[in-house]
């Protein structure tokens, strides 16, 4: 063989050797660290994916984590309740949560929030499944929806580094500090309420209907079906939204069709004309704490109807 | 095909392995097809643009050589014009036509000019550029016409360079695919390292303060001063790493399969002074202005107020060269003001160090030089980021009011700053302390395999996978 060759397929040997032993090392530190602290402070994933026993749970993006009142909602059905919503997550993480849950227990009730654009292509839906990327090798109900991220996933996630990606400082503040803001969203059951109220409401054309993506439209099914299959009493919301919606948007048509269909539940708000007060917003999208307890008693008296 | 990608990692395993396993004169073809399908990665179809001003080129090339007097000129210009022609039209076009349309608005004229929606090819400007090198090269006798088709395409598209550089001269790159290239495990490994330093570049630190700049300046009304000057710091340091990236990555790439090209980029941020910055900074689109632009109209051997004409002109055309917009041309202009303030006040900086002391603080005066240099491009930087004109004012009004607070979006800000304080640390090592603390070239094979993974398990641990493109692609 070229000795040349030979030069080079020892350097490489020995780089690939001492990679796997870095990645291997870093990554078993990180992962020590990232699931030591107390699941119940500060990591809501965490706490849903492996400790979660509610009997009922909200699931959603950060309109199901800023809308749902915990405390309210438990005292009206008598039944326990944890916010699961995530900011920055939509429906592959919800369903991904309720994967997490149905293979340790079947709570009796579920409440979905989608938004009203739930299933428009949104690249971003893909790009967040990163916080799961920590739960690959726990939870392998779950890998089928991670590796959905990009094409090479897979090849990624040959690495034990990977799944820590850009987690570095968090895992850090949250060894080393307690977050006084993730102990208070505990004391409140996963709900983080919202206090100020915005100022200026958004005019104009909010929503543009784009391009739907069948992927998302198969997910939520495939979360109702799941939901069905177990009896979970299942209800599907979406939530108010500040600026008025000229038309309802092909999320809403497409999402009350499956659950008419499938005889769930279905609730829209997101131009229920009580909400379109500034007083009860946070921002055009996200409601305050006034505008949670009124939606919250609203979203009760649905549940009871239905019953 | 984007380099930080893994379809990439795959496509140049396979060539790299294809080439070295490949008979010598079938590697040309090789590399010709491979190049072929990492351009037509993107759109298909504009390969055929590329291949019509290629095949003009080549025939042009040939002729330039065998005509003289007005004939080779008339060559000159049809070359010329076909390649600025489709520059223009997928380039300037709409910028054009709006000057046109705005101009006939004012004496009260309604103009219909339709406007162009095709996308600009990738890395256009960069081989038209390449392509007119040749042609001028061949034109002034200093480079051979090239006869074989294939060679010649291959110098016009070669794959690691062809869509955002460096932009070569036919003297330094036809010549090497001449060349039989022998397996060399020190080229292959010399041109790994400098791709990982590429790919630490572009995903941990320019892609990370994308993130934050992206948000920055897409809403500069909403955006705090203090938060808009930040991210003006961040977005000099973006478009270094974006751009110095994806060169290092070209470099190392055609280094691994033998081949030398330009160095692009040499530390620009520890320049002293504006003039030094642009010996530093996109090296070979600055050689190429000097060469064949600066220097035709006179350069320096003309009279004073000339050369300050000359200098504002050129690196104005170089401000359009990167976008065609009002906000490039004064990005060009303002760089060109700069080097002649800098001219205009040459004996003045002399007669300042001496009286300020610091001639005898020699770190200090360094340091300061670097730091204002750095600043006088980081506002220049503001008029290439924002979106139009009205935002780069609006982030100039709001950074001297320096007013509100700094955004710091969780965690980004934090990652930002370890990617810049890495390459910083990094850079002043290199440019001060070459011979010392060497790691990456340590004698000991231990420690040089161990820095390279702990760059590897950086880029793992704080690279942005999900990144956009490389910047300068739109050019």
């Amino acid at each position: 063989m070229n000795t040349n060759l030979k030069v080079i397929i020892r350097k490489l040997l020995l780089f690939l050797a001492l990679l796997v032993v870095v990645d291997y090392l870093a990554g078993s530190i990180l992962k020590y660290f990232y699931f030591k602290h107390d699941p119940l402070i500060g990591a809501s994933t965490a706490y849903v994916a492996n400790y979660a026993d509610q009997k009922l749970l909200v699931i959603g993006p950060s309109h199901a984590l800023h809308h749902y009142i915990s405390k309210q909602l438990a005292d009206s059905t008598h039944l326990s309740c944890y916010n699961a919503g995530a900011n920055g997550n939509y429906l592959l993480y919800s369903y991904a949560m309720l994967k997490c849950v149905l293979k340790r227990y079947t709570p009796k009730m579920i409440i979905l929030d989608i938004r009203a654009e739930e299933f428009d292509v949104n690249p971003q839906g893909y790009d967040h499944l990163s916080v799961l990327l920590p739960y690959y090798d726990q939870h392998p109900e779950i890998r089928s929806i991670i590796v959905q991220r990009s094409r090479f996933e897979n090849i990624k996630l040959l690495s034990k580094t990977y799944p820590f990606n850009s987690q570095l400082l968090s895992i850090l503040n949250r060894n080393i500090y307690k977050n006084k803001n993730e102990f208070k969203a505990d004391s409140l059951s996963g709900f983080i309420p919202l206090k100020d109220t915005i100022k200026t409401k958004f005019t104009g054309e909010y929503y543009k209907d784009v391009r739907t993506d069948p992927n998302y439209i198969h997910i939520y099914k495939e979360f109702l079906d799941d939901c069905l299959k177990r009896r979970i009493k299942l209800y599907v919301f979406i939530s108010p939204i500040l600026p008025e919606m000229h038309s309802q948007t092909s999320t809403i048509k497409i999402a009350l069709k499956i659950a008419n269909d499938t005889h769930v539940p279905f609730f829209d708000f997101s131009n229920d004309y009580r909400f379109k007060k500034n007083i009860y917003f946070f921002d055009n999208e996200h409601m305050n704490i006034n505008g949670a307890k009124l939606f919250t008693s609203m979203v009760i008296e649905k549940i009871k109807q239905v019953k | 095909m984007l380099f930080n990608s893994i379809q990439f990692l795959i496509f140049f395993i396979t060539v790299v392995t294809a080439f070295y396993l490949t008979p010598f004169k079938w590697r040309w073809l090789l590399l010709l097809v491979a190049s072929c399908y990492f351009y037509m990665a993107y759109i298909p179809v504009y390969i055929l643009i590329l291949a019509f001003t290629i095949t003009i080129d080549y025939f042009v090339g040939i002729y330039l050589e065998r005509t003289k007097g007005r004939v080779k000129k008339l060559l000159l210009i049809v070359s010329i014009l076909s390649n600025i022609g489709i520059l223009g039209f997928y380039k300037y076009y709409n910028f054009i036509a709006g000057i046109i349309s705005a101009l006939l608005g004012h004496v009260g004229y309604r103009s219909n000019i339709p406007f162009s929606h095709f996308i600009l090819p990738i890395g256009l400007s960069f081989h038209t550029f390449q392509a007119l090198s040749y042609i001028i090269e061949v034109y002034r006798g200093n480079q051979k016409a090239e006869k074989h088709f294939g060679i010649y395409a291959l110098y016009v598209m070669f794959f690691p360079q062809m869509v955002a550089g460096p932009i070569e001269r036919p003297q330094n790159i036809i010549y090497q695919f001449y060349e039989r290239r022998k397996f060399d495990a020190g080229n292959v490994s010399s041109g790994l390292t400098l791709m990982l330093r590429g790919f630490f570049k572009k995903l941990v630190v320019a892609d990370r303060i994308a993130i934050y700049v992206n948000v920055v300046y897409k809403d500069p009304v909403g955006s705090d001063g203090k938060t808009i000057l930040v991210a003006t710091i961040l977005f000099a340091f973006q478009i270094y790493c974006d751009f110095s990236g994806y060169s290092d990555i070209a470099i190392g790439a055609a280094r691994v399969l033998g081949f030398k090209l330009v160095t692009n980029f040499n530390r620009p941020y520890l320049a002293r002074n504006v003039s030094e910055f642009w010996k530093r900074w996109h090296i070979s689109l600055t050689t190429w202005f000097r060469d064949y632009l600066y220097i035709p109209m006179g350069g320096n051997k003309v009279k004073l107020p000339m050369v300050y004409f000359n200098l504002f002109f050129v690196f104005t055309v170089s401000g359009l060269w990167h976008g065609a917009s009002w906000n490039f041309v004064i990005w060009g202009a303002l760089n060109g003001f700069y080097l002649i303030f800098l001219k205009l006040t040459k004996k003045f900086w002399p007669v300042f160090f001496r009286i300020t002391y610091l001639d005898k603080l020699p770190w200090l005066k360094i340091s300061l030089q670097i730091i204002v240099t750095t600043s006088f491009i980081t506002i220049s930087w503001v008029f290439f980021r924002a979106n139009n004109l009205s935002d780069a004012l609006i982030i100039l009004k709001k950074i001297v009011a320096f007013n509100g607070v700094v955004m710091r979006a969780e965690y980004q800000l934090f990652y930002c700053f370890i990617g810049i304080l890495i390459l910083l640390i990094y850079e002043v090592k290199t440019e001060y302390f070459n011979r010392k603390f060497s790691l990456f070239n340590s004698s000991n094979i231990f420690i040089r395999n161990l820095s390279l993974v702990l760059v590897v398990i950086t880029i793992v641990l704080l690279g942005v996978f999900d990144g956009g493109q490389f910047i300068y692609f739109q050019f």
